[in-house]
């Protein structure tokens, strides 16, 4: 689906240094890293958000995805939500893009639909200012299928919850990951949150190197966290 | 049920009231300098029904309303130059830091010889009143949309006219609602100061007529009814017009306290 190839990513200097990396189809990779080491630019290049200008470029190597690839992103921030649109106005935002007529009862059974998939059945009418922060982030991943991604991007959608929420957050996102069936690029600076939800994960470091850590569902947890602290120490390291 | 706000304004109104009536009745002044409360709603009462008070109350707010029109589409429109050509948004910043201090009454005369004696020296006022602090307004809130719904619409693909109408417009209605609150103020104020100088000139209507017309029969009662309806409107405006599109929106969105 993704394929860097020894490819050095940034703005005007490389943030990421030759980054080898195949996405296949429905996999759900985290990137994971210290704050500010360019996960995000990672994360912009793939879904080409920013404006020409401040968009993150190849420098070197290639850079190849699948064509008419459908993408959803959901952000870190709280706000990512339109206040003056309710939940399901806010679901039905991404089919702006292909019609004028958000109100079509297809288009409203499906938000509702979603927006039940992500437990908020009974708050479809609510406006975000009434809505908790991981009743938000359920909207804006709700809002994120609404387009039926072949991608999902997230960039550390779960980092300003708390933890309870959060764990409730990153099991439903594995449920809808096996409902859907799409590929997940999801960026953490949490260790267990990155082994929890995929079986292969991007370490970062500050210098913008990077290695790939498999980790399988049998394997010990705790000594899997020890191994990818390691890893990141010795990415640093090197 | 009435709030606790609206129960302090009541209080000061009252409290105002009774100051009034006791100074009036203190003998302190003679009615022709300050006429009672009673004596100043008799002669509103007596203006609406027979000195078409009311025409000029009109005559007034389709002005104004014909000047913030004007304003509106001239702001729109160098919004959208500013925004597409940096050095138009340059041109028009120094243009704001020039004239947004000018009070619009200092500026008459000049109109006066431009546009004559008339409404449009009047109409040319209030947009010079209304579109400085429209201008800015906007521009800030334009600048200040967060840069998370700029990569919502481009992550979801959504361009041109949709994101404008969808995201941007809604994004900055607050301070399109203080832009136009401000505009209105200061065009206001210039209506009125502006129809007073045209009524020591001969000509005229509207309310800044009205108070100059009852300076000129020394009807003191008459002048404090125009100022009365003068911030009757004021009020009306606000409370009724400002404040319900804010509490139908911003308020019930959580845009603003």
């Amino acid at each position: 689906m993704i394929h860097f190839d020894k490819c050095s990513i940034g703005y005007d200097e490389v943030i990421l240094h030759e980054l080898e990396l195949f996405i296949g189809d429905n996999e759900v990779i985290t990137v994971l890293g210290p704050t500010g080491i360019g996960k995000s630019t990672f994360l912009r290049l793939i879904g080409g958000v920013d404006r020409t200008s401040s968009r993150p470029v190849v420098l070197a190597g290639t850079y190849e995805k699948k064509a008419d690839m459908k993408i959803g992103i959901v952000f870190q921030t709280l706000d990512q939500l339109f206040p003056w649109k309710n939940a399901i106005d806010n679901v039905v935002f991404p089919c702006l893009a292909k019609t004028k007529n958000i109100k079509d009862p297809g288009l409203i059974k499906r938000s509702e639909t979603l927006l039940s998939e992500v437990g908020l059945r009974d708050h479809m009418f609510k406006y975000p200012i009434h809505m908790s922060g991981g009743m938000r982030q359920r909207v804006a991943i709700a809002r994120a299928m609404m387009s039926t991604p072949d991608l999902l991007l997230m960039d550390e959608p779960f980092s300003s919850l708390d933890a309870i929420t959060r764990e409730k957050l990153q099991d439903l996102l594995l449920t809808i990951q096996a409902k859907h069936q799409m590929t997940i690029v999801f960026i953490t600076h949490d260790i267990d949150e990155a082994i929890k939800l995929s079986n292969r994960i991007l370490l970062i470091d500050g210098y913008g190197r990077s290695q790939v850590i498999r980790c399988n569902d049998n394997d010990d947890k705790m000594s899997l966290k020890e191994n990818i602290k390691k890893a990141l120490k010795k990415v640093s390291d090197s | 049920m009435i709030k606790r706000t609206q129960l302090n304004s009541i209080l000061v109104l009252v409290i105002l009231l009774i100051l009034w009536t006791g100074l009036y009745f203190s003998g302190l002044y003679s009615p022709l300098v300050l006429p009672s409360p009673l004596m100043v709603l008799q002669k509103i009462m007596y203006s609406f029904t027979n000195d078409d008070l009311l025409g000029q109350v009109f005559r007034s707010i389709i002005v104004i309303i014909k000047g913030l029109f004007i304003a509106c589409a001239v702001v729109s429109g160098a919004l959208f130059l500013s925004e597409r050509y940096g050095q138009v948004g340059e041109g028009v910043n120094t243009l704001c830091a020039l004239f947004h201090p000018l009070p619009g009454i200092a500026i008459l005369p000049i109109f006066m010889i431009w546009f004559g004696v008339g409404e449009s020296a009047i109409v040319a006022v209030i947009v010079h009143s209304v579109i400085w602090p429209l201008y800015l307004n906007l521009r800030s809130g334009i600048h200040s949309i967060p840069k998370v719904y700029e990569q919502v619409c481009r992550g979801f693909d959504i361009h041109g006219l949709t994101k404008w109408k969808h995201v941007y417009f809604p994004a900055v209605l607050p301070h399109i609602l203080s832009g136009l609150r401000t505009g209105w103020a200061r065009g206001w104020r210039a209506l009125i100061s502006a129809e007073m100088i045209f009524g020591a000139i001969g000509g005229g209507g509207g309310l800044g007529w009205f108070i100059f017309k009852n300076r000129v029969f020394m009807d003191t009662a008459g002048m404090f009814a125009g100022l009365i309806i003068v911030i009757g409107v004021g009020l009306i405006v606000e409370k009724g017009i400002f404040e319900v599109i804010e509490s139908k929106t911003l308020r019930k969105w959580g845009m603003i306290e």
